[in-house]
């Protein structure tokens, strides 16, 4: 989780953001997310390069966990018609019962819950995902290595759950539940 | 039959006593025991769960402190075999859904013909918010707590949403050490290593190829050359697509991805588009540079076009009211789970476009757990072929028994899954009758 003075040391980077500044607030997003991934390991893992971390599954996930939350604090922050955001996964299928591993897929698969979408928040997200992107294919992960794009992002109005439209019926799916990942309260 | 209406209490609607899931679970529940007039002693019987176990879990934490987590394990049925279901990770999880994906499993198993009935348990927590060390203990902790109930030939547990082959070794390490005995045989979907089996990575997919190729040969069509689209191109659909093209020769025609589609009248090169995705990680269908073999359509087109199959492999609820009247294909397999809606349903089936429902079409996955429990059972393991040639024999069974059901009883296939299903279910605990 985010200490406070981490949260507060952000926002003020945060509310005064400017394309000159995504990068920064890129890189270090991304290396607060490795560090809180790296506290997480299992034992057997603790001595592992960065490298072999980035082929472990378990690690993997947690890692785009972290950075899926704090990428969603920093969208809330930037817009405040965002009401939650959730993480969805493509790997949630009928499949599950028989226990495979599905490919890493490095991409962080968000649905972002608006009052009303704007061109402002797509801007937004486009400028955030080229200045991540150009990070992220720095990082010693083959997955990422010949990355184009690693934020998909698909925004939903209350409206679209409603209807079950779309994306927006997994926030009432049973068979594949996303997980909020910050939720405005 | 021992058990007589008159001796039953009138049961209350349970549809309208639950919402969400269990409220859906049990109404189609209810549709299926009219249709096949069930005995209301039967029928209550079936309603309930056999057993729920609620648990608290408790763990220490990596900084010294104490959470405590609420478990769940729910055994709908055991009539006709030792329960199966996964085990999900999930702040969402709470009794009445797990009460409903233990009914639905049920279904599922019986639907196969497997000797299983359903069950389904879970924790709610969010496993992201953990590090691995207090995954594990969760887990263990779980699995020691549902212990009394659980068993190799009582109750066998699988992955589901957020848990996986290592949470199943956890699971199975758990059990053998307070047994004193190795039990791999108490949870399926562990690594290869442990007991898993063969051919699991594209066993869903396999059922799917399988149910289409059934379909059409009922429909006197033949799979050579039948035009298929397949929406969502991830584990199910990209395996499903591989097969009906490579070994039953149909001609995949359309393709998609959450980022749009491809579309060729005569044709896709899934070779060439499935080297492009494994040397490009992450890109999507979007990233495919355009030619002129190709055209780019949106998945809401991907759906409505003249096509012999339509295969909805992505998310829930893509066939909608809105669109049903537009769809072309004369078959649709559900790959996804629930890709249609129930008013969907209605208009598909009075335009004669037949539905291979879910319960049916996706249950390929459920058939090689039901494989790995029996390798495991007899510690005598198969090589892949062996897996395909039984899973196709168990899938063109389960379809073949479906289709003639539905023929006989003038309803689609759906219907006819489920009236199938809760028929077995039903005969079983006929046959067993009621202890004492």
């Amino acid at each position: 989780m985010v200490s406070t003075t981490d949260t507060k040391k952000k926002e003020s980077k945060i509310q005064g953001i400017k394309v000159s500044h995504v990068e920064d607030v890129t890189k270090q997003l991304l290396e607060d997310s490795i560090n809180t991934a790296l506290e997480k390991v299992s034992r057997y893992n603790r001595n592992k390069s960065l490298e072999d971390l980035f082929q472990d599954h378990d690690f993997f996930e947690q890692f785009n966990y972290i950075l899926s939350t704090k990428i969603a604090e920093l969208f809330a922050q930037n817009d405040e018609r965002i009401q939650a955001v959730y993480q969805f996964g493509e790997s949630m299928n009928p499949g599950s019962e028989s226990g495979e591993y599905l490919p890493i897929d490095p991409c962080v698969h968000l649905l972002c819950l608006v009052e009303k979408s704007s061109a402002g928040l797509k801007a937004y997200i486009d400028g955030l995902d080229r200045a991540l992107t150009k990070e992220m294919v720095d990082l010693p992960a083959s997955c990422y290595a010949k990355l184009s794009s690693v934020l998909d992002i698909i925004i939903i109005t209350k409206e679209d759950v409603q209807k079950r439209k779309g994306y927006a019926s997994l926030l009432k799916s049973l068979h594949a539940p996303p997980l909020c990942v910050w939720r405005r309260d | 039959m021992i058990l007589k209406q008159d001796k039953v209490k009138p049961q209350k609607d349970k549809t309208k006593e639950h919402g969400g899931m269990l409220g859906t679970a049990l109404w189609i529940l209810e549709k299926a025991f009219d249709r096949i007039e069930l005995d209301e002693g039967l029928r209550a019987i079936i309603r309930q769960s056999e057993r729920e176990l609620i648990v608290s879990v408790p763990i220490n934490r990596d900084d010294g402190s104490v959470s405590v987590f609420t478990g769940y394990r729910v055994q709908h049925s055991s009539a006709r075999g030792p329960c199966k279901g996964g085990i999900r990770y999930h702040p969402g999880v709470e009794l009445d859904e797990v009460r409903a994906m233990a009914l639905l499993m049920s279904l599922k198993c019986a639907v196969a013909k497997l000797p299983f009935g359903g069950a389904k348990g879970g924790i709610s927590v969010n496993p992201s918010e953990l590090s691995q060390n207090e995954l594990e203990r969760l887990t263990r902790r779980y699995a020691a707590m549902i212990m009394p109930i659980i068993g190799g030939k009582r109750d066998i547990s699988a992955p589901d949403v957020n848990t996986n082959p290592q949470t199943m070794a956890w699971f199975m390490d758990t059990i053998s050490t307070l047994q004193q005995r190795m039990v791999p045989e108490i949870v399926t979907g562990k690594p290869l290593s442990l007991g898993g089996s063969q051919g699991r990575f594209e066993a869903t997919g396999r059922g799917v190829a399988i149910a289409v190729v059934e379909s059409l040969n009922r429909m006197g069509l033949d799979s050579v050359g039948a035009t298929v689209a397949v929406q969502g191109y991830g584990k199910v659909g990209r395996h499903a697509a591989a097969i009906l093209l490579n070994e039953f020769g149909s001609n995949v025609v359309a393709v998609s991805d959450v980022s749009g589609g491809l579309y060729a009248t005569q044709g896709l090169d899934l070779e060439l588009i499935n080297d492009f995705l494994d040397n490009e990680p992450n890109s999507l269908f979007d990233d495919i540079k355009s030619n002129e073999r190709f055209e780019r359509v949106s998945n809401e087109e991907l759906l409505t076009l003249d096509v012999d199959v339509l295969i909805p492999a992505a998310i829930e609820n893509q066939i909608t009211e809105r669109n049903a009247n537009d769809v072309q294909a004369r078959l649709i397999v559900e790959g996804a789970n629930g890709p249609t809606s129930y008013s969907a349903d209605e208009i598909l089936d009075d335009r004669g476009i037949i539905v291979v429902p879910d319960i049916l079409a996706n249950v390929g996955g459920v058939i090689c757990s039901y494989y790995e429990w029996v390798q495991d059972l007899q510690s005598f393991f198969w090589d892949l072929d062996e897996v395909r040639k039984n899973l196709s024999k168990t899938m063109q069974i389960a379809f073949n028994e479906v289709w003639s059901f539905a023929e006989e009883q003038k309803v689609d296939l759906r219907a006819a899954a489920y009236m199938l299903a809760i028929k077995r279910i039903a005969e079983a605990i006929q046959y067993r009758g009621l202890f004492p």
